[in-house]
């Protein structure tokens, strides 16, 4: 007889500031997602999210290009190690999964821009490689500033777009982006 | 809830969903026996459905749909463009009035539809309007012998940036966003190549998720876009193909 204490699915969420981070942890616990405290000790896992840190706000020309390595080779480094942990705990259930990456649009326009397309095409190679085992990988792009709909990107717009992308709703969708962003980048 | 082309295949998913979810929705479509089948499903499972006979690309039919929808449903909180016309012939084969009778169909009707629907969405004025556009992959990269289709997927790609940004300057605004599906099986596919289960499972095997798409899974996205999940989400192009876009 199953024991209704052990959730169906379990999720690790990496990464963003604690309101983004816990906007994420609230969206999936509704949706009966047992958060994990982290991916070391994760020996079965459904659901990663990691949420890539937005890095510095400055134009080409004014970050060192230490600091732009450090940046970006960290940040990618970090979602790299994330992803392959994960996918060890999820072939340890052997029940698919879903693996959600979140990197801020805004980066687009400024040193950290590389950031946010690395991660897109590490989600899609990831995609097309894990796709035969059933674990889909997409990426959540979040706007901030002016946007057409005339408001900011909250944590909580963010969250329940990850936690559609990570359910089983999106089952059939990988490789993809959700671009949460008001109407910004349709201009 | 307007749903196009729900007589079949997304359409007809979506319909039940969104019914089941509690939207009165106007069944638009061709083929009456299969709009009153769709209703009956719906009753069955409580709840509220009309069908309505519509050629998308007659501007008084649209007028007639929203009339009704008006009448019968009490008001337009969105529309879901989805109804389509699909055909595969090579460029030199595909005569300009094959052209045009897509372009009719996919890019005149999905335009009436989001014109027409802004209107009766504002009269409504409820809030929380959102319009879906049913493109397709095919939007959004070449397919070969399907130039004309994919030339009205992409004309669908501009029309919802165009329209989410005028949307989104309304009071209370409205919403538009495009789906892209990759190959779902239905009435459109299994019509034009066949519906043989072995098709299917080439489909499959040529997807990297290693399955074929269900309009079950279609509706799913398309609730997203219409509910207040996607309340920030304007504009953009969302595909759910299976991972077939991403190689």
């Amino acid at each position: 007889m199953p024991d209704a204490a052990i959730p169906r699915l379990s999720g690790v969420v990496i990464g963003g500031d604690a309101a983004l981070a816990g906007a994420v942890r609230d969206a999936l616990g509704a949706d009966g997602v047992q958060i994990l405290g982290g991916l070391p000790g994760a020996r079965q896992l459904d659901i990663l999210v990691f949420i890539a840190a937005a890095g510095v706000a400055e134009g080409v020309t004014g970050v060192s290009v230490a600091a732009f390595s450090d940046g970006l080779g960290g940040e990618l480094g970090s979602a790299f190690l994330s992803l392959q942990l994960a996918v060890a705990a999820m072939r340890a259930k052997g029940a698919g999964g879903s693996v959600v990456f979140v990197a801020p649009t805004s980066a687009g326009r400024r040193a950290f821009g590389p950031l946010q397309q690395g991660l897109r095409l590490m989600t899609k190679a990831a995609a097309l490689e894990l796709g035969p085992e059933g674990i889909r990988v997409n990426i959540v792009l979040p706007g901030d500033g002016d946007a057409p709909l005339g408001r900011s990107c909250t944590p909580d717009d963010v969250a329940a777009s990850v936690a559609f992308v990570a359910s089983d709703r999106a089952r059939f969708m990988t490789g993809a982006d959700l671009v949460v962003d008001g109407g910004r980048a349709a201009r | 809830m307007i749903v196009t082309g729900a007589t079949k295949g997304i359409g007809r998913e979506t319909a039940r969903l969104l019914a089941r979810e509690g939207a009165r929705v106007a069944c638009t479509g061709r083929d009456r026996a299969d709009g009153a089948a769709v209703v009956a499903e719906i009753a069955a499972e409580d709840g509220a459905a009309i069908f309505v006979p519509h050629d998308i690309s007659s501007e008084a039919d649209w007028r007639t749909v929203i009339g009704r929808a008006e009448a019968e449903l009490g008001g337009v909180h969105g529309v879901v463009n989805n109804a389509g016309a699909f055909m595969v012939k090579p460029l030199t084969e595909t005569t300009a009035p094959d052209f045009q009778y897509l372009f009719d169909i996919n890019v005149r009707g999905a335009f009436l539809g989001v014109k027409l629907g802004f209107e009766a969405i504002a009269r409504h004025g409820a809030g929380n309007g959102a319009i879906v556009m049913v493109s397709s992959l095919m939007g959004q990269v070449g397919f070969p012998g399907a130039t004309a289709y994919c030339a009205t997927k992409g004309a669908m790609t501009g029309l919802t940036k165009t329209a989410a940004i005028e949307g989104a300057a309304m009071s209370p605004p409205i919403r538009v966003n495009s789906l892209h599906p990759g190959v779902i099986w239905t009435p459109m596919i299994t019509g034009q190549f066949g519906d043989d289960p072995a098709l299917a499972d080439a489909f499959a095997a040529d997807t990297p998720l290693r399955m074929i798409g269900l309009p079950s899974y279609m509706a799913d996205a398309i609730l997203f876009l219409l509910g207040d999940e996607s309340a920030h989400v304007t504009g953009i192009e969302l595909t759910v193909d299976g991972g077939r876009g991403a190689d």
